[in-house]
């Protein structure tokens, strides 16, 4: 056991990664239940690692890896109402700002969407192989959650895709 | 405009409040770092059993083809029972592999009694059912359906999904609106000889255990009503082993379908190995 990567990658980015699970599932103990199973599963499985930074970086995709399954699993016979808004509560951190409010007015899919987009600034192919949904899906998610944000929150931005150019010299 | 991207990494940083402190605890670093030495093991588990599955199939090819028969293709034999051998390595709690799948089912707007269970035929038109969200795990540790004397309590929950039931809550209320005045759900094993276990089945979010995490339960209760079978006699327990798993959700008085769902196989262990503390065999 590498106890001393798992102390040096907690104590290093618990704020980075906690955040990032709060981000994905609205909750703050949903959140960190979620760091913790990627951490579980990225080094039971890699072994080797040693490098905290790229233990961080599994343990991230692990993250959006296990919340996905699990947004996929929630829409279903035996939760068929899921898609309701996230219960607000008043210990709830949602209720403090706007942002919050706005993302708690989103479905569990539609958020996902919008924080695979916006914060991680994926690509809508990228998205839709993650959320194992069509592109079209994951257009139809962006843009009904961000015309639901834009009404709270104003206008939004849209994100330019980064595209990498690389220079070649003409023979 | 808002960049998006700005103003999500700004209320991300209001939900991390104390987790630092959280995650720094011995308590959490410790059950962490036992759960990813628990997986380990499985995980060598796992890879010993496939390394002799492959030597065993490699050594039975050998042997059982001579060289000048090698085009002849016989039949597999068809496995005739579910209750034959047992898995060597059980999926982790919580994780992907942890819940049954759906593989068929039955529906019917009349009543089904709980002999019927195990006999209805079931159809797996619609199949596969991707968004079935699986009523039971595939493995059922048998402490925690009859109990142990002075450490755990008959019936006692067995864990379906982690989490603090922010999303799970509306599974709970949603058998009441599946069927609107009251709702039953019973699970029944069925062993390869015709032997088989019913019981009722509870579902709820539990955020206080003494000996797991909070999230979603299911809750087995034996009934000693519904069994049946040569080995299902007199109240007994039901034995280690595979059984074919159903389950019936049906509306107790009122209007509603009833359906049976085909789970697939579940596999009832001795003992409690997701609680090592309390891991005894009965």
């Amino acid at each position: 056991m590498r106890g001393d990567l798992i102390d040096e990658l907690l104590d290093a980015a618990t704020g980075r990664l906690a955040a990032y699970g709060f981000l994905l599932t609205g909750s703050q103990p949903a959140g960190e239940a979620l760091l913790q199973d990627a951490v579980a599963r990225v080094l039971v499985r890699h072994r080797m690692l040693s490098d905290p930074l790229d233990a961080e970086h599994r343990v991230r995709a692990a993250m959006r890896t296990i919340h996905l399954a699990r947004v996929r699993r929630a829409n279903s016979w035996w939760a068929p109402h899921a898609q309701d808004p996230v219960a607000l509560t008043p210990r709830n951190p949602e209720l403090h700002d706007q942002v919050g409010r706005a993302l708690a007015g989103l479905t569990p899919r539609e958020r996902a969407a919008v924080v695979l987009r916006h914060h991680d600034h994926m690509a809508i192919p990228e998205i839709a192989a993650a959320m194992r949904a069509s592109e079209a899906t994951v257009e139809g998610h962006l843009d009904h959650a961000e015309a639901s944000l834009a009404a709270t929150l104003g206008p939004i931005a849209p994100v330019v895709d980064r595209v990498e150019i690389f220079e070649t010299r003409r023979r | 405009m808002i960049d998006l991207g700005t103003e999500l990494d700004a209320y991300a940083a209001q939900g991390v409040e104390g987790a630092s402190d959280r995650l720094a605890q011995t308590r959490v670093r410790h059950a962490l770092r036992d759960r990813i030495a628990q997986g380990r093991r499985r995980m060598n588990g796992l890879v010993v059993a496939a390394v002799a599955l492959v030597a065993i199939a490699i050594a039975t090819a050998t042997l059982a083809t001579p060289p000048d028969t090698i085009d002849q293709v016989q039949p597999s034999p068809t496995p005739t029972s579910v209750a034959d051998a047992p898995r060597d390595v059980l999926p982790i709690v919580y994780s992907p592999n942890y819940l049954v799948d759906m593989l068929g089912k039955y529906e019917t707007s009349g009543a089904v009694s709980c002999q019927q269970i195990p006999t209805v035929p079931i159809s797996t038109e619609g199949s596969p059912f991707p968004d079935f969200m699986a009523g039971l795990p595939r493995w059922i540790e048998i402490n925690r359906i009859y109990g142990m004397p002075n450490e755990l309590p008959a019936a006692y929950p067995i864990p379906l999904y982690q989490g603090d039931g922010s999303g799970y809550n509306q599974s709970v209320i949603s058998l009441p609106k599946l069927y609107p005045d009251d709702a039953q759900v019973v699970v029944a094993l069925v062993a390869g000889d015709g032997s088989w276990w019913g019981f009722d089945a509870t579902y709820d979010v539990r955020d206080v255990m003494p000996f797991d995490r909070p999230g979603m339960y299911v809750t087995l209760t034996p009934e000693p009503t519904c069994m049946g079978g040569p080995r299902a006699v007199d109240g007994a327990k039901i034995p280690a082993g595979v059984y074919a798993a159903r389950q019936m959700t049906a509306p107790t008085t009122g209007p509603g379908v009833t359906t049976i769902r085909d789970l697939g196989t579940v596999e009832v262990v001795t003992g409690l190995p997701s609680i090592p503390q309390l891991n005894v065999t009965k």
